[in-house]
């Protein structure tokens, strides 16, 4: 493409096909060598040696000027891009466009024969140092993405003339708040014009959004390459004798540390600008210069310090602080102290040394806990008369709840400070930071890391760690990610490892949708049922809303599901939520259960969330934050405070709530299951009227609103409202081989089997059976008539390990073991006159047919088992 | 391209080498802290300087003065020192560099010359 006659464009031109830091090593080791060769010349005073050196003399300076000349537009353009759009819409721009192109689009440009076809600039965007970048750091086959490219080519790309993309791409660039037009920048218009490029990009896994994060990285890391040279060391560095005319501190010394900043804290210090500037004006002030940086544990307020001290020791900051000593008081050491007297005494020896040296400026972290009421009130007021010195300047650093505490407590803190709050950094700037922070744990770990894992690892810091504030949050996941790479031994970072480390933190599933998984979310009710009998409506709409959410389909601000169980006891409602937390989870005790009716007055919601006033944590909150994938089920939601039910208001609609102590909690990753009873009468008549499932429903929602039991908007944040109905005796008799069943998997882990006939279920569920009280009775039913006895006869003996213990209802006594089975413990037949089942006599090996299975029938050839009538 | 490398040359390379020669003379300048340490040559060296207390009694005071005017010269004299070599090196930088900017525009003939001499003196006979 024919670009305008500029020394900018023709190095550009040379650069793109030959770098100049090929150059680079080759200058460095022949500068020396005129010099060396002037020594020999001079030393043998030879007119050889110095001809050599002017030789040499001569190649050095060619050298040095070429590669000045190569290198000197880099990362430079001829102009900066006017501040508004608008600009960008006149003719005179159309004119100008080359001179805001950078050094990298330029030589791109300069490359490429057609000006009126994006593709052939596309295609010299992906053959270029940025294109060879793209390629590595998101592992996709060069080859691959070409042949994708050249098929969107033949299917017919548009034409657009090479000023009016660039018109384009320079709006890109405006609005990205870029001072020139970026190689990212002229693809994103190329992207927004084309379709058919989007689809390339989609169909690698990728977003348009994602080459401004790369532009960025690819920025950050040629700036990570670039030499410092002499001239920027030597105007960066703070010289001698700055600090002569203040005072010696010794005591400061020993209780305190410099603040430094290093090379891969600069993007942090960078995001944090605006901070750093507050600060800086905060503590230029004559009088009570001194700052409070307000933020959550982790929000990058010790980096805020560090770049103002770095910017101090550069003498970059405001004259009235430049080369000033910025250092970190250990109050940890000094308040842990044995002799409180002596903390007292050391403190204010090491603030009037700071006074009197008069260029210290003091970093205290954790202030608010040297400011709050306690036994440590000493120690605040030995701080605060240094607070109103205009000769020393402290830095406080705390959080928001400790902020407040400590100015309720001393209101005088509100003065002496300048609050300066620290603010959450947005997407790009943490993704700016995780490209920094990788290039140093590349170094660190021997390892590379790919695009597609600092993505995810935002993506899942975002959604999986919600206590803790970016960056922090993300820079630990990428260190842990780096970690699992290692112990893997693989040699890239890659984007699953981010799953694998939560998945192990969390004990979850995280991610993408695994086969096994998949089988198990397609036969979900299934996997239900084996545990919940009956209550096929409740089942399906639990399993869709887990197929919904693993599926991607759900919106992710919400709880994986929110239901809310109504029906009358022992019916199965807590039964299937541990069913759930079992098949969904792996274990039922990934459940939080909370007992709502220990929730009944508005000061038990402190119990629940916390309490600023106790200092205590909530129940609910440190549950959650322990166990983010878990099924929270609220039982008796009906008794609960109206306030505790607002509280869910608001969980169930974003799926996050703030504590009593302003830090988030993420319910994302939770169930959410509420049981009532409330409206159990009226599903009895409604099954009596003989009322279809979906009207009962709908009049039941109706009828618990009618009676205020709960109010509308609680009932409608519920993804479902579940009707469960009582069983029948049928069920009934399901449910009762499902406690033999468990009860048999009990007695088998202590080396005991259990048989039974389908007799014994029949007689169960008879006796069992209660409309009112559910399954519940027929469990009390077990309990005390099966296991009770089970327990009493392997205490007495009766049975010995790896015998079968056998059931039979009272009518099919059994007659006495038969002496050559296998070794058993002969029991005692007991009168038959009141209560019904319990295990008599072993009479089976465990490797009889009937033993143990639970589907052993009456039918079956081994006789029963002498049925054991006790009375109680 | 050549005639847009001696553009570069005589536009914007010498404009930079000009900014460069200055920068490291006022960089050792600045390293040196000449400006502070003339500003603050009579200070006491590091503050150490003792208080002369209540009330007047000669000897104290004059002992303490002594000790004071000591702190002071003392302080004077490390400040004197550095800031001769701090002006020398300003000023070796300041000249090197003023040497550079002449030199930069006669580069292209210079370097031309300086192989043509080194080839004559190790045997080429170039003429």
């Amino acid at each position: 493409m024919r670009l305008p006659a500029h020394p900018f464009f023709t190095a550009a031109a040379i650069v793109s096909v030959m770098p100049a830091r090929r150059f680079a090593g080759l200058r460095s080791a022949l500068a020396t060598v005129p010099f060396l060769f002037l020594g020999v010349a001079i030393a043998t005073a030879s007119g050889f040696w110095l001809g050599l050196a002017l030789i040499a003399l001569s190649a050095y300076l060619t050298l040095y000027l070429w590669t000045s000349f190569l290198s000197f537009y880099e990362d430079q353009s001829l102009m900066s891009l006017p501040a508004t759009p608008e600009q960008l819409a006149s003719p005179w721009f159309r004119t100008k466009w080359p001179r805001f192109v950078d050094f990298t689009t330029a030589g791109i440009l300069a490359a490429v024969p057609d000006a009126e076809a994006p593709a052939a600039i596309l295609e010299q965007i992906f053959r270029s140092r940025f294109g060879a970048f793209f390629f590595e750091r998101t592992g996709i086959e060069p080859e691959s993405w070409f042949a994708s490219m050249r098929n969107t080519v033949r299917e017919g790309m548009p034409t657009l003339p090479v000023a009016d993309l660039i018109e384009r791409a320079a709006r890109v660039a405006v609005a990205r708040a870029h001072r020139r037009i970026l190689p990212a920048d002229v693809l994103a218009a190329v992207i927004a014009e084309d379709p058919s490029f989007q689809k390339i990009i989609l169909a690698h896994d990728l977003a348009p959004l994602d080459f401004e994060y790369l532009a960025d990285w690819f920025t950050t890391l040629a700036e990570h390459r670039r030499e410092r040279n002499f001239v920027d060391r030597l105007l960066a560095s703070p010289g001698i004798g700055k600090a002569w005319g203040f005072g010696f501190t010794v005591a400061l010394d020993r209780a305190s540390s410099p603040v430094r900043a290093f090379r891969e804290d600069e993007l942090h210090i960078l995001a944090h600008a605006k901070s750093i500037g507050e600060i800086e004006e905060a503590l230029a002030k004559s009088a009570s210069a001194n700052a409070m940086l307000i933020g959550a544990p982790g929000i990058g307020k010790m980096t805020v310090v560090r770049g103002l001290a770095e910017r101090i020791r550069r003498g970059q900051s405001l004259p009235a602080l430049n080369y000033r000593r910025v250092v970190r008081i250990a109050m940890e050491d000094i308040v842990g102290e044995q002799s409180f007297g002596s903390v007292v005494g050391n403190l204010e020896r090491i603030f009037r040394e700071a006074e009197y040296a008069g260029n210290a400026i003091l970093v205290i972290e954790d202030i608010e806990l040297y400011l709050s009421p306690g036994r440590k009130t000493t120690v605040a007021d030995a701080l605060l008369p240094f607070l109103r010195s205009s000769a020393i300047k402290i830095v406080g650093l705390t959080t928001p709840e400790g902020f407040a505490q400590a100015a309720a407590t001393y209101p005088v803190v509100g003065s002496v400070f300048h609050e300066i709050r620290i603010a959450e950094p947005d997407e790009e700037t943490v993704m700016q930071i995780l490209g920094d922070v990788a290039l140093a744990a590349e170094t660190k770990h021997r390892r590379t890391v790919q695009y597609q894992t600092l993505k995810k690892v935002y993506a899942l810091a975002l959604h999986y760690l919600a206590a803790t504030p970016f960056p922090e949050k993300a820079v630990n996941l990428l260190e842990e990610v780096f970690i699992y790479a290692k112990e893997t031994g693989s040699r890239i970072a890659t984007p699953d490892m981010v799953e694998k480390v939560l998945a192990r933190k969390f004990g979850a599933v995280i991610g993408r949708v695994e086969e096994g998984e998949r089988k198990i979310l397609v036969n979900l009710e299934q996997e239900l049922q084996k545990r919940v009998i009956g209550q096929t409506e409740a089942i399906r709409a639990i399993a869709d809303a887990v197929r919904r959410k693993r599926s991607g389909v759900a919106a992710g601000s919400k709880p994986i599901g929110s239901f809310l169980f109504l029906g009358p006891t022992g019916v199965g409602k807590t039964e299937t939520a541990k069913a759930l937390a079992y098949v969904y989870f792996g274990a039922e005790d990934s459940m939080i259960r909370l007992d709502m009716s220990e929730y009944q007055n508005p000061a038990d919601l402190g119990r629940l969330i916390g309490s600023l006033d106790t200092r205590e944590v909530g129940r609910l909150v440190e549950e959650v934050r322990a166990h983010p994938f878990s099924l929270l089920l609220l039982d008796e939601i009906e008794k609960a405070h109206p306030n505790v039910l607002n509280l869910f208001l608001r969980i169930l609609d974003e799926g996050r709530m703030t504590d009593a102590f302003g830090k988030p909690v993420d319910f994302t990753n939770t169930f959410i299951i509420a049981t009532s009873n409330a409206g159990s009468e009226f599903i009895r008549e409604a099954l009596g009227a003989a009322m279809p499932y979906a009207d009962m429903q709908r009049r039941l929602v109706e009828e618990v609103l009618q009676k205020n039991i709960f109010r509308p908007e609680f009932v409608n944040r519920f993804d479902a409202v579940i009707v469960y109905t009582p069983l029948s005796r049928e069920q009934a008799q399901r449910v009762a081989r499902l406690f033999l069943e468990r009860l048999r998997r009990r007695l088998m882990g202590e080396g005991y089997d259990l048989s039974w006939t389908d007799a014994v279920l029949a007689w169960l569920a008879e006796k069992g059976y209660s409309p009112v009280f559910g399954g519940r009775e027929l469990r009390r039913l077990i309990q005390d008539q099966v296991e009770a006895n089970i327990a009493r006869d392997i205490l007495a003996g009766k049975y010995k390990k790896g015998d079968t213990i056998p059931l039979a209802p009272p009518a099919e006594t059994p007659p006495p073991p038969a002496p050559a089975s296998a070794p058993v413990a002969a029991a005692p037949l007991l009168p038959s006159t009141s209560a019904p089942i319990s295990p008599s006599t072993s009479v089976a090996s465990p490797s009889t047919p009937e033993s143990g299975s639970g589907q052993a029938s009456s039918e079956q050839a081994t006789p029963p088992s002498p049925l054991d009538i006790s009375a109680h | 391209m050549p005639l847009q490398f001696f553009r570069w040359h005589y536009g914007d390379g010498f404009r930079q080498t000009a900014i460069l020669s200055v920068n490291i003379a006022v960089g050792c300048f600045n390293y040196f802290s000449v400006l502070e340490l003339a500003r603050t040559l009579f200070l006491p060296w590091h503050r150490i300087i003792e208080g002369y207390g209540r009330g007047f009694d000669p000897s104290t005071f004059f002992s303490t003065l002594a000790g004071n005017i000591i702190s002071r010269i003392l302080g004077a004299i490390v400040r004197l020192v550095v800031i001769v070599v701090g002006l020398a090196v300003s000023a070796g930088a300041a000249f090197l560099g003023a040497l550079w900017i002449a030199l930069w525009p006669l580069l292209p003939l210079v370097i031309p010359t300086a192989l043509i001499w080194g080839l004559f003196l190790i045997g080429f006979n170039v003429f």
